[in-house]
């Protein structure tokens, strides 16, 4: 009986040991693939974490790009696109994504182009190609150049599953180019006519000695005249590109300047010219300082009012105004002369820009003057700006950096604007 | 079979959207064309030409392809017969536009005429609008816009048939000038074209949303056939003298 219990209890402990062992084995086979478990979550994590880093990343990259970058499928559907395309192409990503570019971009370039890139002819390099987009129906002013490039996009098998393009903008670049046209164009012009109307003076002259006095004097006059518009003209533009030149090193010149002065000066410059119109000037000015290089104020000034003496009928008023407007001082040149319409002022500071050719060179203008203006201004830091409204006279004004007030070396050597005025009339 | 016609139809559009935006293109080279004097400007327009001849030829193929093989009903077969209306008239506005440049071609040897019988800016501008819109309007389906394109081609055909009367008192005025101002009467001809086209691609958008066609309803609805729920008529294209 005992050995019958002690033979149970041996069993009974083997078996508890084997179970024990068994459970112990299995306990850790669990833990070993607990644990791998484990870190193939962690490796599973931090892949997806990589993964997510790097298309943040490359989502950033695209859309800080100033290139438009657009991905569109096989089927020609727009798959992505960067911030800069949706600006380029003046879309709303969230209603584009999925609709075929036909729908989305109605330009027949563009679309040529994605066609060309999903079937790409072999061994040619990715096409490119320029493209206009009107962006307003009323009007051409508002129209996008657009360089673009479309390559195919290709898997890891290098099936083809799609195309790229990417677009810069090359509105600037255009409207530089125009303009750079536009200005040979109209400097050999602005030229010609002068040097015509010597060779047919000239010409004249040569074919008749014994011309009488009278004629004789006419004609040497037209050439005298001519020549003097041929100087004016070489001289402005002369100076234009010295202020082009100059830009930086004026910008070390510029100091504090009391602007009365200078504005008096130009008033003297003017004074003749004023008295053949019997036309008035109106200075009011406030002691007021700006950062100035007096001679180009005084150049700038010069031609503003001139400018005004030329537009303005006679016995009228020339206004001249200073005011300190927070962190710049504002001199105002007010006309009481016809005004300017509307859809001229934008483009009054052009070179050559003239709002009435035949008029302006009757008055003897070599349509330059105002973009010398112009540049002065902004080569002095400041800003030049016009308002005008017809039958109420024009007012350029010049906005320029304030400055402290300098001491005054010769308090009382200014004119008083009251002095100014009756010496003017 | 479904997916299939749709597909069919994706094509379509796509295909007509090309020859659209071909079409706008050409339209507005021809009259920049115009503007600039710009000979070899006009012998591209018109050496372009060919290309929406060859598209209008393709798309016409794949609208009898479509309804041969799949044989379209309801809106899907308005559809297809829509884009074949529209193909037509797309193709007529290229040829218009070709023609536009061929009288650039020769205003660009002649001298500069006074005064023009019309604004020839503004009524480019508008005549490209309409062509705009009535695009816009098949690329959505949108009913509204493409009632608007409708409007707009009434204020096209008064500026054309304003431009007679002033183009007879130049004439007179300036007879050297009478075969300069003969061109440019032909270009607005060309433009009022243009615009009724514009117009015809904006009556087919109304075909296909709503089943009816819109042309002519006036004297359908004399005739009492059509309904009356086409109260925004505003009568024919043409408009022309």
């Amino acid at each position: 009986m005992q050995n019958l219990f002690i033979i149970l209890l041996s069993v009974g402990l083997v078996a508890a040991c084997g179970w024990a062992v068994a459970m112990g084995a299995r306990n850790r086979r669990l833990d070993q693939l607990l644990g791998a478990g484990r870190s193939q979550s962690r490796q599973l994590h931090e892949r997806l974490a990589a993964v997510e880093r790097r298309r943040s990343e490359l989502e950033a990259v695209l859309s800080s790009m100033v290139e438009g970058v657009a991905a569109i499928d096989t089927e020609e559907r727009l798959i992505s696109l960067n911030r800069a395309a949706a600006q380029l192409l003046s879309l709303d990503p969230k209603r584009v994504i999925g609709r075929p570019i036909q729908e989305v971009v109605r330009n027949a370039r563009l679309q040529a182009l994605v066609a060309e890139a999903l079937n790409p002819p072999t061994g040619q390099p990715p096409a490119t190609s320029e493209l206009t987009l009107r962006l307003n129906p009323n009007t051409t002013t508002d129209d996008r150049h657009l360089s673009a490039q479309a390559a195919p996009v290709r898997d890891a098998d290098g099936k083809q599953v799609g195309a790229v393009v990417v677009l810069h903008d090359i509105t600037r670049l255009r409207r530089l180019e125009s303009v750079r046209r536009d200005f040979v164009a109209n400097v050999s012009h602005e030229i010609k006519t002068p040097i015509s109307a010597i060779k047919a003076a000239v010409e004249t002259l040569a074919e008749d000695p014994s011309m009488p006095a009278g004629p004789r004097a006419n004609f040497t006059g037209i050439i005298a005249r001519q020549a003097d518009r041929l100087d004016a003209i070489v001289e402005d533009l002369l100076s234009l590109t010295r202020l082009e030149q100059d830009e930086s090193a004026v910008a070390d010149d510029l100091e504090a300047h009391d602007v009365r002065p200078v504005i008096h000066a130009a008033c003297e410059t003017c004074h003749a010219k004023a008295l053949e119109k019997s036309i008035e000037f109106d200075v009011e000015t406030e002691p007021v300082a700006a950062r100035v290089v007096p001679t180009l104020l005084e150049q700038a000034l010069v031609n503003l009012i001139d400018n005004a003496i030329k537009y303005s009928p006679e016995a009228t008023t020339v206004r001249i105004t200073t005011k300190a407007r927070g962190e710049q001082v504002v001199i105002d040149v007010a006309d009481q002369g016809r005004g300017i319409e509307a859809e001229h002022l934008p483009r009054i500071f052009e070179r050559f820009y003239r709002t009435d050719r035949a008029r302006s060179r009757q008055l003897g203008g070599t349509g330059l003057g105002l973009s010398i203006v112009k540049h002065i201004t902004e080569t002095l830091g400041g800003k030049a700006s016009v308002q005008s409204r017809i039958g109420q006279g024009s007012t350029f004004s010049l906005a320029l950096t304030a400055a402290p007030l300098p001491p005054d070396p010769l308090p009382g050597s200014l004119p008083t604007p009251a002095q100014e005025s009756a010496e003017s009339s | 079979m479904a997916i299939f016609l749709q597909r069919q139809i994706n094509t379509l559009k796509k295909m007509v959207l090309n020859l659209g935006a071909a079409c706008e293109d050409q339209v507005r080279l021809s009259i920049k064309s115009v503007n600039d004097r710009d000979v070899e400007l006009a012998s591209r327009v018109i050496e372009g030409d060919k290309k929406i001849d060859l598209l209008e030829i393709d798309i016409e193929e794949e609208c009898l392809h479509t309804l041969a093989l799949h044989q379209p009903v309801a809106f899907d077969l308005r559809y297809v017969v829509a884009v074949l209306k529209m193909n037509n008239d797309l193709e007529r506005i290229g040829d218009h536009a070709k023609s536009i440049a061929q009288q650039a071609q020769y205003l660009a040897g002649e001298g500069e005429i006074t005064e023009m019988p019309f604004d020839l800016n503004a009524m480019s501008q508008r005549v490209e609008k309409m062509l705009h819109n009535a695009l816009d309007a098949v690329v959505n389906i949108d009913v509204e816009l493409a009632r608007e394109v409708r409007v707009l081609d009434d204020a096209v055909d008064i500026m054309h048939a304003g431009m007679y009367g002033r183009a007879i008192e130049l004439m007179r005025d300036h007879p050297d000038q009478a075969e300069q101002i003969v061109h440019y009467i032909n270009i607005s001809r060309q433009l009022e074209r243009i615009a009724d086209h514009a117009c015809n691609i904006a009556k087919d958008v109304l075909y296909i949303t709503e089943g009816e066609i819109p042309r002519h309803s006036r004297l359908r609805r004399a005739r009492g056939e059509a309904s009356q729920a086409t109260g925004t008529d505003h009568g024919e294209g043409g408009g022309g003298i």
